[in-house]
């Protein structure tokens, strides 16, 4: 308004140019004019800003979804991919380490150190055996002596046969009795010798059965000895070797659980951070409708331009501050809240693929003694030492029978033997009733029968000597007999005691190594399929983070509406700082907010302009309900 | 035999993160886009429990719940509203509609299965 020169009174400025009037400016009026165009100047700057914000905030608010659909899909696949990893590998870990196994390597030591003992057993019968052979290899040589004597004894009945043959022949017909005497001496003395030989003969070779036998078995022990040694004490190492492993199998199984109820939580910060995209949304709603709200502002801005209306003018202008500055902090707020919940989807996802990548290390760290090239495992190892000793038994068992064999060889010779002795002795008495008889008829000869008579002693003497001697070769032998009986007793009876020991334990034996071979054949197949899984799922998950790229995006997009937003209010704030119609704009714009959140964004703005602004809310009631406490502060249960 | 929940959202995000969590706690679930959709699936099939928002188009969650107890197939199965919502204000008309219980957003999964567990006892 300009006063009129000719008058006093005021008119619009463009009333007095239109009709040519002439007018009077004040210093004031100019000032105040141009920043009147200056502030036109700057509001035609901000509806193009304000229209792009407009714009892009709503394609924000729809640009989101599909991405989030997306992720929460691959989510659900990896999360169930997880899980069947966890299953598989605590099914190896069980396989490897469970019960079922725990019990088979405490059976497996028991057979071990039955196994032991059963070879100590045969090793201490087999020393018992040999002591006895030697004993009866040394009763064998005492028997050479008397044996040697029948020999002799066989020569000098020949002579004495010949000399009674000549005597007898001295005496005409009466010596044809002596004829046959002689006859039959000569007939016996062969006898003797025969059966003396063939008792040799037998000796000798049960004496060299017996030495060889003694000779065979030093050496089996000897060999057994140093082998059961080495294998048992690899066994026990390879035994230790799978206790190891089996502790920590299952000290993997309980980092397998651990891993199981990490991938959970990391699932449930995932769900939770999902749902930032449905609070983001709305949070922009909330912002457009506020920001629409100044659309009609912008409408009459553009007739603002005369100085009447410039009180009009500055309310317009602050009103456009307050919002944008408020809007733009909800934005920046809500914009910074999916940021971070898209970062933490990324980052759990990202732990799952560790973890998941961690268990499958740790699983081949464990199963160390799977030799990858050659197929083998630490069961593999058992189960050979196993088989050796196996072998040894076998071996030991074999050892046994032979001795038993042997043995009964040796009764059998002894018996054989002791019946040609027995023969012997029994020819000994016929020799010594000839003689008798001989004596007899020699003295009925009178003195022609003197010489018979005396060599019928001769023979009556050697005959008994024959006797004797039997009688102590039989002696001997009845005391090699005695030994053998004995021996034989012990080996049989140890040999079928051994046997039903041992092929029990074989047995039993053959199923475990069975059932071991079969748990390590199920590793070696199976570890390389877990690794195999671990690699792609951690190769997938990996794929599918460093694809994830929505919160950049949004937060590009919110940059530049932040931008725009932080220059209008600025701008706006330069021209008219915020005065005390600003709270009066905040009460009203708190009336649309319905999230907490907003709610401390709006409280934090009044506070930076020096205002207390405590956003309408009635005291909360007390809950009576006290289990709610329970499920948090966020849930609430009428 | 699973227990039927329904999920009614406007947000497929969160129904999608709802029906996951539901299912792998061993739930079976209806899923509903809004108030109507909802309603209109309540009318015909017996759920055990109903899981809603409060701001959806078409019908909002205290107009879903008005009508699920005007209703007669599933009048007396609990409600718990699941919305970014805080307000007492809003709690109170939403007790006073039927509403069971009231979870605000962002809840844990494990949360939302244990208020489950327990209004389902």
């Amino acid at each position: 308004m300009v006063h009129n020169r000719t008058s006093t009174a005021k008119v619009p400025l463009k009333t007095a140019i239109a009709h040519g009037q002439d007018v009077r400016l004040s210093s004031d009026h100019l000032s105040r004019s141009n920043t009147i165009a200056k502030q036109a100047d700057i509001f035609n700057t901000w509806q193009p800003r304000f229209s792009s914000v407009l714009t892009t905030l709503q394609q924000l608010a729809g640009a989101t979804e599909h991405d989030f659909l997306k992720i929460g899909s691959q989510m659900q696949g990896i999360y169930q991919h997880s899980t069947l990893l966890s299953e598989t590998a605590r099914q190896l870990v069980e396989a490897a380490s469970g019960e079922r196994i725990r019990t088979l390597m405490d059976r497996l030591r028991q057979i071990l150190q039955e196994m032991e003992t059963y070879l100590e057993k045969a090793h201490k019968q087999n020393l018992n055996s040999c002591s006895a052979l030697e004993k009866v290899g040394t009763l064998l040589i005492q028997v050479a002596e008397p044996l040697a004597g029948f020999k002799k004894m066989s020569k000098q009945l020949y002579i004495l046969e010949v000399s009674v043959k000549i005597e007898s022949t001295y005496l005409g017909d009466m010596g044809s009795e002596f004829l046959n005497l002689a006859q039959d001496i000569k007939k016996l003395s062969h006898q003797i010798k025969e059966k003396a030989n063939t008792v040799h003969d037998h000796r000798l070779l049960l004496s060299s059965v017996i030495t060889q036998s003694i000779a065979d078995i030093h050496a089996a022990q000897t060999y057994q000895d140093t082998r059961i040694k080495a294998v048992i004490n690899d066994t026990r190492a390879s035994l230790s070797k799978l206790e190891v492993v089996n502790e920590g199998f299952s000290t993997l199984g309980v980092a397998i659980s651990a891993v199981s109820e990490e991938n959970s939580n990391n699932i449930s910060e995932i769900v939770q951070s999902m749902q930032f995209h449905d609070i983001y949304r709305q949070q922009l709603e909330h912002i457009i409708e506020a920001l629409e709200g100044l659309m009609p502002a912008f409408s009459g801005m553009r007739d603002k331009n005369s100085l009447q209306e410039d009180i009009g003018q500055e309310k317009l202008i602050s009103n456009i501050g307050d919002v944008c500055e408020l809007q733009e902090a909800q934005l920046q707020f809500a914009s910074s809240e999916l940021y971070t919940a898209v970062a933490s989807i990324v980052t759990n996802l990202r732990n799952i693929g560790t973890k998941q990548k961690q268990l499958g290390q740790d699983l081949y760290q464990k199963t160390g003694g799977i030799d990858k090239t050659s197929n083998t495992s630490f069961i593999d190892d058992v189960i050979q030492h196993m088989s050796s000793i196996t072998n040894l038994l076998t071996s030991c068992a074999s050892t046994n029978k032979e001795l038993a064999g042997i043995t009964r060889k040796v009764t059998a010779a002894v018996d054989e033997i002791t019946g040609f002795v027995a023969d012997i002795e029994d020819i000994g008495h016929e020799i010594t009733q000839i003689a008798l008889n001989s004596r007899i008829k020699a003295a009925c000869t009178g003195t022609h029968g003197a010489s018979l008579s005396a060599l019928s002693e001769e023979v009556g003497q050697l005959s008994n000597d024959a006797v004797q001697s039997a009688d102590s070769i039989i002696a001997s032998l009845t005391e090699i007999q005695s030994a053998t009986g004995k021996l034989s007793i012990e080996t049989d009876s140890n040999e079928k005691f051994l046997d039903v020991a041992m092929s029990g334990m074989m047995v039993e034996l053959s199923e475990i190594l069975l059932i071991l071979k079969n748990v390590g054949a199920e590793l070696i197949s199976l570890l390389p399929q877990l690794q195999h899984k671990v690699n792609s799922l951690t190769a997938e998950i990996e794929k599918i983070t460093s694809g994830i790229n929505v919160h950049e995006r949004a937060k590009a997009m919110a940059d530049g509406v932040l931008g725009n937003l932080q220059q209008i209010f600025r701008q706006a704030r330069e021209l008219y700082p915020a005065g005390s119609a600003f709270k009066e704009d905040l009460r009203r714009m708190a009336e649309r907010y319905t999230m907490e959140s907003e709610r401390r964004i709006h409280e934090s703005i009044a506070k930076k302009h020096g205002m207390e602004l405590s956003i309408n809310q009635r005291p909360k009631e007390p809950n009576t309900n006290s289990s709610d406490s329970e499920f948090g502060d966020n849930v609430d249960l009428f | 035999m699973a227990k039927v929940i329904m999920t009614a959202d406007d947000s497929a995000s969160v129904r999608q993160m709802v029906t996951f969590t539901l299912k792998q706690n061993g739930y079976d679930v209806v899923e509903a886009v809004d108030g109507r959709d909802a309603l209109n699936k309540l009318n015909a099939q017996k759920v055990d429990m109903l899981l809603t928002d409060l701001n959806m188009p078409n019908m909002d969650g205290i107009g879903l719940i008005k009508g699920v107890r005007a209703g007669a197939l599933n009048k007396f199965i609990p409600i718990v509203m699941l919305t970014t919502e805080s307000q007492d204000s809003r709690k109170t008309e939403g007790k006073a509609a039927g509403a069971t219980g009231w979870i605000v957003k962002p809840f844990k999964p494990e949360q939302l299965i244990a208020v489950i567990k327990k209004v389902l006892r």
